[in-house]
């Protein structure tokens, strides 16, 4: 039997530990910057973007509308921040676009992912498996579509 | 017909008017070879695969080199019936090389002026069609270079050796002509630099076959002109609406210039304004257009220049007369921002439209798109054809508006 709260009934907390501390190495200075670290300046970014799964599938979340966004819906995170007594975390709301500009839900039609503000409290423990995805999500820019007219 | 009777290229590009040569070469049952630079070319199996034999060479300038290349054909059992180029700057050798394998009689002389704009402005300087032209050292101070012309502004400032509108810049101020003086000393093409008169009218392209002094003019094409400070032509109509007067003394101005130029027996396509009732003469180069205008001629008329070209080059009686009269608009595509290309969308749309002929798109996927710079920055168009031109131009336009360019930003 796993005791509650514990390492073994928390099987992300392991990960989020880790990629909270490969965060921190993204952290600090603008890749611009000449102080920021060798590993900002390649991955021009500062975020690792995951996804979660419930023993019921993928774990969604419906943001409401603020006065930065329309409300959307997103399955792709950015962690903030991690409490290791309590196994909860603070994860952000990343903004899923596809080619067209427009909020995708689903994983193959993901071309970007913009952060936001929108934060989120959760219980680590709900959560049996995370996935990590490609960093360069984040460091994309708004795809153009020309002509314009 | 025999299968080693060959047509000879000096270079193609992979789609429009050389290819379209290719293919009425083939069609008329000749053994094809291309000779080229490009060692891309010899990886073009898809663009090229009417192409019998490839060759690479270098130095496509070099004389000699292609002698020995045709006398080793010759003696592989290939007969060469005609040598020609619709690229620059090769058409002037293809002529010459014509001319040394005794095959039909071009005016080199005439070819090769025309390569170069600044031969063309000296031999014509005497012609009414002439705009104002004046050679600029690029080594002199700019301030000397602006206080001889800044009473003449607007002008254009061009390479003597510009294709595809490329190296070609409109200058309106004394920053203009700073910028433009300081580009073509990085770029470092040419010692001298040509001056010229900005001339502000609609344009006309014309296409001119002369048969052994006969000049014919086989088309008349309206082109509309965006520019920002460089020249691309974004749309092409045919017929032109010009009244019979303008019509005729068009005629009389372009037969007047192919005389002045020399030329007995070859093509050319001319590029004119008009203004104020009388012509003035932009550019003229030594083969007829490039790109879509073949698939435009042909769709207006019925005549597949491309076609009559090797056959002028073949010593074959022309057909030059139009079978169908056709509105045609041409419209060209191009981009404001410059990136990577991720995807294509709206081309099955743009088939759709009434009177669509044609819908091409050149950039493959991952190509790098750049705000235009030369006509080689068209990255696509289409062709509608109708009855009358204000539907053929309509739909060609809306059509184009369909295609759409994905790009990832840089």
């Amino acid at each position: 039997m796993y005791k509650k709260n514990s390492h073994y009934c928390c099987p992300v907390y392991e990960a989020l530990r880790v990629i909270k501390q490969q965060q921190v190495q993204l952290e600090g200075c603008p890749p611009e910057s000449c102080f920021s670290s060798l590993l900002t300046k390649i991955t021009r970014t500062d975020t690792i973007p995951f996804m979660l799964f419930t023993e019921s599938g993928v774990f969604f979340v419906d943001s409401e509308q603020t006065k930065e966004h329309e409300a959307f819906s997103t399955a792709f995170f950015r962690l903030e921040g991690i409490k290791p007594d309590s196994y909860q975390a603070i994860i952000s709301l990343l903004k899923p676009f596809n080619i067209h500009e427009e909020i995708t839900e689903d994983l193959k039609d993901l071309y970007r992912l913009e952060r936001t503000s929108i934060k989120l409290k959760i219980d680590l423990c709900k959560f049996c498996a995370i996935k990590c995805l490609d960093i360069k999500l984040l460091s994309k820019k708004k795809i153009i579509i020309e002509p314009k007219c | 017909m025999f299968v080693d009777e060959t047509i000879v290229f000096l270079g193609s590009q992979s789609s429009g008017t050389s290819r379209d040569a290719i293919k009425a070469a083939e069609e008329m049952g000749y053994f094809i070879v291309l000779l080229t630079n490009k060692e891309t070319d010899l990886k073009e199996k898809k663009s090229f695969f009417k192409v019998q034999q490839i060759i690479y060479i270098e130095d496509l300038l070099n004389l000699e080199t292609i002698v020995n290349e045709l006398d080793s054909l010759e003696t592989k059992g290939k007969k060469v019936k005609a040598i020609l180029s619709f690229i620059d700057p090769f058409v002037s050798l293809a002529a010459q090389l014509t001319n040394r394998f005794g095959l039909v009689t071009l005016t080199v002389d005439a070819l090769k002026t025309m390569e170069d704009k600044w031969c063309s402005r000296e031999r014509l300087k005497n012609n009414p069609s002439t705009p104002y032209y004046s050679p600029c050292s690029i080594e002199k101070p700019v301030s000397e270079m602006i206080h001889k012309y800044h009473k003449l502004l607007p002008l254009v400032v061009k390479s003597p050796r510009s294709s595809g509108s490329k190296d070609v810049l409109l200058v309106e101020t004394e920053q203009d002509f700073i910028r433009a003086i300081s580009y073509f000393k990085r770029k470092k093409l040419n010692s001298h630099i040509i001056i010229e008169e900005y001339i502000d009218g609609p344009q006309y392209l014309v296409e001119v076959f002369v048969c052994h002094f006969e000049v014919s003019i086989v088309a008349i094409i309206d082109q509309e002109v965006s520019s920002f400070n460089r020249f691309i032509i974004t749309g092409y109509g045919i017929p032109t609406h010009l009244s019979t007067d303008a019509q005729e003394t068009l005629t009389n101005v372009v037969k007047k210039i192919v005389n002045d130029m020399g030329l007995e027996h070859g093509t050319c396509h001319l590029e004119l304004r008009f203004v104020n009732g009388k012509w003035k003469l932009i550019e003229i180069n030594p083969r007829m257009a490039g790109g879509a205008m073949n698939r435009i001629i042909y769709e207006a008329t019925g005549i597949n220049l491309a076609k009559e070209t090797l056959k002028l080059y073949l010593g074959k009686e022309l057909s030059l007369n139009p079978i169908r009269k056709k509105h045609v608009f041409a419209q060209f595509v191009t981009v404001h921002s410059a990136g990577r290309l991720l995807k294509i969308k709206g081309i099955p749309k743009a088939k759709n439209y009434d009177g669509i002929k044609e819908v091409y798109v050149k950039p493959s996927i991952g190509a790098i798109l750049t705000p235009p710079l030369s006509m080689g920055n068209r990255y696509a168009y289409v062709i509608a054809s109708s009855d009358n031109s204000f539907q053929a131009k309509k739909m060609a336009k809306l059509a184009a508006k369909e295609i759409k360019f994905y790009l990832e930003p840089f």
